[in-house]
């Protein structure tokens, strides 16, 4: 139990009347994959968004690094954003007015100070860790679909941190180069010991993932 | 707030950057434009009493003299009760010029004369043409109005006669410098009108004036006090006291008022609606077009007073710059514009026109040209609205780009 990084206690959440979780409760091992399945508006969105802290439970408790999310102001979800959690998503969400490498360095400027030389120098191994230190300099608009994902998931680990939410991260490329990022996902999390919970449709993904979790009537089901 | 990132951000939407600021710059100019020419009207109201030195004037209703020969007080010209002399200058800590005004009606013609006090004489001294100014005690120097001069054929040294008196012309004053309020044909230190008029039994028939007495002040008072003293003179004189002052000459010269309040409300709805709606929209569509990069930074675990920061930094810098450059725009347009002219029509009873003499019909309109300065408080009043509107534009924008990040940024 040392190893639980994410834990749920029947948590539950509803848009007004709307109940979309309806009580789910679950454990992810420090480090593991886990892939998050289920039908079109199953709530698996709904379900990274809480564990993100970007949404707040309706009720039940949600662990994630050992602290209770429900009990934290603005301010320490942000911090654990910004340190634990990393996100990625279909749309890249790269900013188009910044560099790659900009784009990387943002979460480290969160703090109204200026990035450190040593966060530059990060951004930059991070970028040539997903291939992309060619294009450092190079804006969004002028990268492929999967170069802005590579940029995204190099942004989303600059913390190292301990969990990597990733909501249908391949969804909006082809088949390949769906894959060349996956294998890119898979392979940087291990190295560092990055639990990834990634939202995907895809069942061969599903088959290489420690675990899978699937959403059904607000619900999950363990398999 | 992160610099880089702000300029990126200005940079990558050139044509929102430019449309913003120069949209604030517009509005700045306007406003400090029209505040500026709405200021010279306010100066050019007070140029016609600032022209004797005063800032009010206090004058009494009085009766008609059974004869209108010799010396006579005009109309609204009574002799002041002493007690409401002293109450009124114990109001303003002395700040008050006692003074004299009468005619002198003669079958050949009439003759205004005004009698100052030393402070009236200091003052009348700067307009002199020619000649030096009487001395307050002498028994019988006078100073002639240039206008006046010329008709007579008086220079300094001539004699002129008010009331029978005799007196030695020791200066001729510029008629353009005293201006039309109170201008006199003649004027002598306090003490000899004094003495003129306690003897006319014209007045002694209508008023107990002694060689103490006036029946004209001149309030030297400062713009803001105007409307408490005016309240204070009516308590203290009744119902027929004649306060004049620029708050007055608002009142009489509708034309001029009226222009430059419409150019107030003018200036108001244009720059407050323009300038509002303007960095409302811009702002509101950009934090629009951002929602999604808003949802990034929250994501990317930004706190929220960072990213509001971040927002209300880029439009900071927008609205300053064009603050800025509103600014220089006036400044430029009020150098080369310079001045402003109006025409006052004076009232009657501060020219103390003799409307009874149809020959001796005054003049009574006064031009005034006013330099436009630059409105340094209309200029920190237009950067204060440019700023505070910008950044509650700001605000009320990305106060409403704050829930559901997630789902902002899951939708692929
Ligand atoms: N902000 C919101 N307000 C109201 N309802 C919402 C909101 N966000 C999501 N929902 C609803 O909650 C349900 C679950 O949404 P969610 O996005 O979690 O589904 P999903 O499993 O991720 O679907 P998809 O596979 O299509 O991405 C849906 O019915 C959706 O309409
Ligand atoms: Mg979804």
């Amino acid at each position: 139990m040392d190893q639980t990084i994410i834990r749920l206690e029947d948590v539950r959440k509803s848009y007004g009347t709307v109940e979309v979780l309806k009580g789910v409760s679950l454990s992810v091992e420090a480090g593991s994959f886990v892939a998050v399945t289920g039908k079109s508006g199953s709530g698996k969105s709904t379900l990274l968004a809480l564990i993100s802290g970007l949404e707040p439970p309706s009720e039940g408790r949600l662990f994630v690094d050992g602290r209770e999310i429900s009990e934290m102001d603005d301010e320490s979800l942000s911090r654990l954003r910004r340190e634990t959690v990393g996100i990625v998503f279909q749309g890249f969400h790269l900013i188009p007015s910044l560099t790659a490498l900009e784009n990387v360095v943002l979460p480290m400027a969160a703090r109204r100070k200026r990035p450190s030389r040593a966060a530059w120098e990060e951004a930059h191994s991070l970028l040539a860790q997903v291939g992309m230190d060619r294009r450092a300099g190079h804006k969004p608009g002028a990268l492929s679909g999967g170069e802005k994902q590579r940029v995204a998931i190099a942004r989303a680990l600059i913390s190292r941190p301990k969990i990597l939410l990733a909501d249908e991260p391949t969804g909006n490329l082809d088949e390949a180069t769906g894959e060349a990022v996956l294998d890119l996902l898979g392979t940087t999390c291990r190295e560092q010991g990055t639990a990834l919970l990634m939202v995907t449709h895809d069942t061969d993904i599903s088959a290489r993932a420690d675990a899978v979790i699937t959403i059904r009537d607000g619900r999950n089901y363990h398999a | 707030m992160q610099l880089r990132y702000l300029l990126r951000e200005l940079l990558h939407r050139p044509g929102r950057a430019v449309a913003t600021s120069v949209s604030i710059a517009l509005a700045s100019l306007l406003a400090i434009a029209a505040l500026a020419v709405a200021d010279a009207y306010s100066t050019g109201l007070q140029q016609p009493l600032r022209s004797v030195g005063a800032g009010m004037i206090v004058q009494l209703t009085g009766g008609i003299p059974p004869k209108l020969e010799g010396i006579v007080f005009p109309h609204p010209n009574a002799m002041l009760p002493p007690d409401g002399v002293m109450r009124i200058e114990a109001e303003v800590d002395g700040a008050v010029r006692r003074a004299v005004y009468m005619w002198d009606i003669a079958p050949s013609g009439f003759i205004s004369a005004l009698g100052v006090d030393v402070k009236g004489l200091d003052r009348l001294d700067s307009s002199l043409e020619a000649g030096r100014r009487p001395a307050p005690e002498a028994s019988g120097e006078a100073l002639l109005d240039g206008d006046y001069a010329r008709r007579l054929g008086k220079t300094v040294g001539s004699t002129v006669a008010v009331g029978g008196k005799a007196f030695t012309v020791t200066g001729i004053v510029d008629s353009a410098l005293t201006g039309k309020v109170f201008r006199a044909d003649v004027y002598m230190p306090l003490s000899r009108a004094q003495g003129l008029a306690a003897a006319s039994p014209q007045v002694g028939a209508l008023y107990p004036f002694t060689p103490n007495d006036v029946n004209l002040l001149l309030v030297d008072i400062e713009h803001e006090n105007i409307e408490r003293l005016t309240h204070r003179v009516r308590e203290i004189l009744g119902s027929k006291a004649v306060v004049s002052s620029e708050m007055s000459l608002r009142d009489a010269i509708e034309g001029v008022f009226f222009l430059s309040r419409r150019m107030g409300v003018f200036l108001a709805t244009v720059v407050g609606v323009f300038a509002f709606a303007v960095i409302l929209r811009a702002t509101a569509t950009s934090v629009n077009e951002r929602r999604t990069e808003v949802a990034v930074l929250q994501g990317l675990g930004w706190p929220w007073s960072a990213i509001r920061m971040q927002l209300v930094a880029e439009t900071l810098v927008l609205a300053g710059f064009g603050a800025l450059l509103g600014t220089v725009g006036a400044l430029a347009v009020l150098v080369f514009v310079g001045a402003i002219d109006i025409a006052i029509d004076l009232p009657w009873d501060i020219t103390s026109t003799p409307h009874f003499l149809a020959e001796a019909q005054v003049n009574r309109q006064q031009l005034v040209s006013i330099p436009l300065e630059v409105p340094i408080p209309a200029m920190a009043a237009t950067w204060a609205a440019a700023v505070a509107t910008s950044a509650l534009a700001v605000l009320i924008a990305v106060g409403r780009a704050r829930a559901s990040p997630w789902h902002a940024l899951s939708d692929g």
